[in-house]
């Protein structure tokens, strides 16, 4: 972490602008540097005295030998050294003065004894904060951040989803190899992904902005609903997040490189679609920022480096598409309304977004907030910044805006948090920035934090309702064979715990209405398993089928409808 | 330079590892458990958690039912256990009468449950009239009544307004058409359906023909859907018949017409005098010859007569004899 960083402003630490070069801490190697030059300015106003006879000049040389170290560098105001100032002395030489000048010699003053010990620079804030122990309490900052994310995680508890037992059960590679772990492994895996990624955000916020803003990034995102949710659900969405914040981090840490150093970056930002079919929207997010972090080569430079990026990404894809074939899901359209899924992705993003856009408009105002003005060093302009600020933003907005197009709320409070990755960066610098220069008002970060926190922890009580399927399964436990065909709701769920006495080849989704009824009229299911308020009409009295059992979840208010289960007479 | 590199390195790794070893250790699955470990393997957890009572096993049983109905029983187990003693045989099937308007007994459906029986309920509704019934006005008791019977989840044989082919109670021909009491009868069967209260044995029970001939039993029958068993009211007295073929062979003729379910003698006892002794012979000899009938149930209760069997000393020895049978009484499984 440099000092600029630390200001809230762009990083580049190629460049000689830190103030530490202006400033070196006191060393031994520099203090003799000092005492030779102040030599050295001594020993030039002698040789000139003996030369002209006038010592005028010393009090320059002085000066000129002071700041000889410095090289053309700008120059840091400091208060006036008796030296530097100028005393007019009445002129003393001449040969044709009018009156007696007897012949002398000048003796010269005895120079002044070394100092025994010279006090070191002080610099000008005495908080120097670019040091490992700075680094050390960035990163268990991190690790609380961390831990208090793998707690809103563990908080969450249940049987499987339909889409994890799905999932579970599907015979796909990675899928496959993810699914010997059982559910408790799958999820516990899902976590590490998800933490990872938190990581791999701090680092890139870090590298964008500050540390300060990295960490207040990393704070935001880790209380969010999608991100409690993500990594307690096993399915690939929190390897996605991972790749794709790995991508992110990859385009900061290669923004100083050489344009094609943004290949490291292209395989993770590939891969990512292939994990979760929702990280494609943001594949051109990715390419846009590789373009806008790109530092070393402005101006062409920089497109050249989108451009490798979003080729290399573009040629992934493809080879990926052709082995494993195009990803599935990704835009089926559905009827849920509009206004009610931009109203629910409000209700999980909205504060982050806020803030980021707070973040943002500050980012765009004022490269810096000019904690330290002696260390403006040199920050992107007004458009890039613009850029970046409207790009991250935006970011967030896409899943919402994709899915209420397409009518299709599935996993909405998951797709939420792939774009607030993006978003959250500018959240951590809007943070930062409200939270004003040298922490003056640290209240409302802990203020937004605190709410993020609340809010978070309450929406995601409220998603994370897995089927209570315990007591289905225990009863259908008694009631299923290898050679049975079964009707029911939750074919997923039943197909992965019942894995064992069935294939889930004999588990058929159950509809409603004439289909159910044709079903039933049928008789060719051994059971039927519905989660219904009442006995639909066509079970009522049924001849063929009996209610075997009546089955409420133990949580009486999570909303569930009961199990009931129907068997041949 | 390495230490500083590989020492965070190492604290992130370990705290992961630490976080995903919680993850598994922690996770608690109650569908996974449930799909490996048996039904009722843990009795640790309330008895919401045991799955609901299957009443299936309990419809076609190998043996007889041996039932009684008792004073003072099942809230007691007392007066069962001092018949058991009398009779030299614990009975399975413990009568008791409940009035429209009254709790369910859940007390006395775990005594005797508790007791290795099962508890039958006759359900009479005296009073609003069976038209109420039917057209939901009642539904708020029907449905605390299954929600008590569904929380009990221990096996109930319930038999709704029985003796509805005679005119004596309210509910019967007098006052009362079939197409209501069907009515009535599926409507309280569909209340149990969606409560959840699957616990429960119904028990259609028409008095024997013989006193009313005239009366058809089809008409009043709910249908296969919403009745488990036929149950027979017929008392041995001093002028009916005496034989067992007599006595329910009209009304069973009827009833094989339109259903085969089990045949329950669900409420008897015979009339104390000469022949009690030959009655009791005919009553358990018939019963246990006849593939069809799953049991009895004995009224032994003072009531307009003393129907008890230990006022008969030769009657109760000859049925001490009888019921000592293997094929009399059995414990009904436990889930």
């Amino acid at each position: 972490m440099t000092t600029q960083q630390q200001d809230g402003g762009w990083s580049e630490p190629g460049q000689q602008q830190d103030w530490q070069q202006h400033h070196p801490p006191y060393s031994e190697q520099q203090q003799q540097v000092y005492d030779d030059q102040q030599a050295y300015g001594q020993q030039q106003a002698y040789d000139d005295r003996q030369a002209y006879g006038d010592q005028q000049a010393y009090g320059d040389q002085q000066a000129y030998g002071y700041q000889q170290p410095y090289g053309g560098q700008p120059y840091i105001p400091q208060q006036p050294t008796p030296g530097q100032q100028h005393y007019a002395r009445p002129n003393t030489g001449g040969s044709d003065a009018e009156y007696y000048v007897p012949e002398y010699t000048v003796v010269e003053p005895e120079p002044e004894p070394e100092p025994g010990y010279v006090l070191p620079e002080v610099p000008v804030s005495a908080w120097s904060v670019d040091n490992s122990r700075s680094a050390w309490i960035s990163r268990g900052v991190l690790l609380l951040i961390l831990l208090v994310q793998a707690g809103l995680s563990f908080r969450l508890d249940g049987s499987a989803f339909p889409q994890e037992a799905k999932f579970l059960t599907s015979d796909g590679e990675l899928s496959g190899l993810v699914s010997q772990l059982g559910l408790a492994g799958a999820r516990a895996l899902s976590l590490a992904w998800a933490l990872g990624a938190t990581a791999l955000l701090f680092g890139a916020t870090r590298l964008l902005f500050n540390a300060r803003a990295g960490l207040a990034a990393a704070a935001m995102y880790s209380v969010l609903e999608s991100t409690a949710f993500t990594g307690r659900y096993a399915s690939l969405h929190s390897l996605s997040l991972f790749l794709l914040a790995a991508a992110l981090w990859l385009l900061a840490r290669t923004r100083q490189a050489s344009p094609a150093a943004v290949l490291f970056a292209a395989p993770f930002a590939a891969l990512a679609p292939f994990a979760a079919y929702s990280a494609a929207l943001y594949l051109p997010t990715l390419t846009v920022l590789a373009v806008l972090t790109a530092y070393r080569f402005r101006g062409a430079g920089a497109f050249l480096r989108g451009a490798i990026f979003a080729g290399a990404t573009g040629a992934l894809c493809f080879a990926g598409v052709q082995l494993a074939g195009t990803p599935s899901g990704w835009n089926v359209k559905g009827v849920d309304s509009s206004v009610e899924l931009l109203k629910e992705s409000a209700e999980w993003g909205g504060v982050v977004l806020l803030v980021a856009v707070i973040g943002a408009v500050g980012f765009i105002r004022r490269a810096r907030m000019g904690e330290m003005p002696w260390a403006e060093g040199s920050a992107p302009g007004a458009i890039r910044r613009s850029l970046l600020g409207v790009t991250m933003c935006a970011t967030a907005l896409l899943a919402p805006l994709y899915q209420a197009w397409l009518g299709n709320g599935s996993s909405l409070y998951i797709h939420v948090g792939f774009g607030l990755l993006f978003a959250v960066p500018m959240a951590g610098l809007g943070v930062s920035r409200m939270m004003g220069a040298h922490f003056r008002y640290p209240q409302i970060g802990i203020m937004i934090y605190v709410a993020a926190l609340v809010i978070g922890m309450a929406q995601t009580g409220g998603l994370y309702r897995p089927p209570d399927s315990a007591a289905m399964i225990g009863a259908l436990r008694e009631v299923v064979d290898t050679k049975g065909q079964y009707l029911t709701d939750d074919p997923e769920i039943s197909a992965y715990y019942l894995g064992a006495r069935t294939k889930p080849a004999q588990w058929h989704p159950a509809e409603r209405g004439a289909a159910l009824a044709t079903a039933v009229k049928k008789g060719s299911y051994d059971a039927i398993v519905l989660r219904a308020a009442s006995v639909p009409e066509v079970l009522r009295g049924n001849a063929d089928y009996r209610l075997l059992a009546v089955l409420r979840p133990s949580d009486k208010d999570g909303g569930q409808e009961p199990y009931r289960i129907w068997v041949k007479r | 330079m390495i230490r500083r590199t590989v020492l965070p390195l190492c604290a992130a790794l370990m705290s992961l590892a630490a976080v995903a070893g919680c993850g598994v250790l922690g996770g608690d699955d109650p569908a996974a458990e449930a799909a490996k470990k048996p039904a009722a393997g843990s009795s640790s957890k309330a008895s919401e958690a045991q799955p609901p009572y299957d009443v299936k096993p309990l419809l076609h049983p190998d043996k007889e039912y041996f039932g009684v109905a008792l004073d003072g029983a099942p809230s007691s187990l007392k007066p069962v256990d001092a018949f058991a003693e009398t009779v030299g045989k614990k009975p399975d099937l413990v009568g008791s009468y409940s009035s429209w308007g009254d709790g369910f007994n859940a007390k006395g459906a775990q005594n005797v449950f508790g007791d290795g029986g099962l508890m039958y309920v006759s359900w009479e509704p005296f009073k609003p009239g069976l038209d109420r019934i039917a057209d939901g006005s009642q539904d708020t008791y029907i449905k605390k009544y299954a929600d008590s019977v569904r929380k009990t989840n221990v096996p109930v044989a319930i038999s709704f307004g029985h003796e509805m082919n005679g005119g004596w109670y309210p509910w019967g021909t007098k006052d009362t058409t079939p197409a209501t009491f069907v009515k009535a009868w599926r409507h309280i069967h569909d209340v149990f359906q969606e409560v959840g209260a699957t616990n429960v044995v119904w028990v259609w029970s028409p008095n024997v023909i013989n006193p009313v001939p005239s009366v058809k039993l089809k008409p009043y029958w709910p249908g296969d859907a919403y009745v488990d068993w036929v149950g027979i009211v017929g008392y041995w007295t001093q002028t009916g018949a005496h034989t067992f073929d007599t006595l329910y062979g009209p009304t069973r003729k009827q009833i094989d017409a339109f259903t085969d379910k089990p045949v329950l003698i669900s409420e008897t006892s015979s009339e104390p005098g000469e022949r009690r002794r030959a009655d009791v012979r005919a009553l358990l000899g018939g019963v246990k010859a006849d593939k069809d009938v799953i049991g009895f149930l004995w009224f032994n209760i003072p009531k307009r007569a003393d129907w008890r069997i230990q006022s008969s000393p030769l009657a109760l020895a000859e049925f001490k004899r009888l019921i000592a049978d293997d094929d009399f009484g059995f414990e009904v499984p436990r889930s």
